[in-house]
């Protein structure tokens, strides 16, 4: 429980020295917060991987393809990435470049999810009478 | 991973800012910007560290390859 308070409390404190920051020299400001982006992604990465592994463990009982696991896995961390960058562009005032990011995150999960739909579909065709 | 480089940053920004303050009181606006320019370029330098090693932790929690 000890993160959350560190979380938690480190944001009320840059919010304060934001404040300052952002009026005199905002190119710091901007800094600033991506630091404390990276910092609490970095830091939320750790428990995010004994879920990553809960969710192996459950796949593996219930006797899931790896190959479909992974697709989600995989998913799940391009759309972190994305979020970071798009949520700091957001932030700097550029809404074009956070917007292109999101595009590009959805592309490039739908192309994960490619091999998918082409099951999917397989499976469809060979129910369909012929 | 330790927070400490949020408090650098901050107070890194506190410093430039007062001297920047400073320096544009006694009319040297080059040196000023030139004093602000360089801390963004340092506090850049440890940021890409830090995305290096974000990208990589993502890596290997995903196990993405």
């Amino acid at each position: 429980m000890g993160e959350i308070a560190r979380i938690v409390g480190l944001g009320l404190a840059l919010t304060v020295v934001m404040l300052f920051l952002r009026r005199q020299y905002p190119e710091i400001a901007f800094e600033l917060s991506m630091a404390y982006v990276l910092v609490v992604f970095l830091l939320l990465l750790g428990p995010l991987g004994q879920l990553v592994d809960l969710f192996r463990e459950l796949g593996r009982r219930a006797e899931l393809s790896g190959y479909y696991l992974d697709v989600v896995l995989r998913a799940v961390a391009v759309a972190y990435l994305a979020t970071f960058g798009a949520q700091l562009s957001k932030d700097a005032g550029e809404g074009s470049i956070a917007a292109l990011i999101e595009l590009a995150g959805k592309v490039l999960i739908l192309v994960l999810a490619i091999p998918l739909f082409t099951a999917l579909l397989e499976t469809l065709l060979r129910l369909l009478p012929r | 991973m330790d927070i400490s480089i949020i408090y650098q940053i901050a107070g890194l920004g506190i410093l430039i800012t007062i001297l920047n303050i400073f320096l544009s009181q006694a009319g040297r606006q080059e040196q000023a910007h030139m004093l602000s320019l360089a801390g963004v370029v340092i506090v850049l330098l440890w940021l890409i560290r830090l995305i290096a090693q974000l990208f990589q932790d993502v890596e290997s929690v995903f196990r993405w390859w």
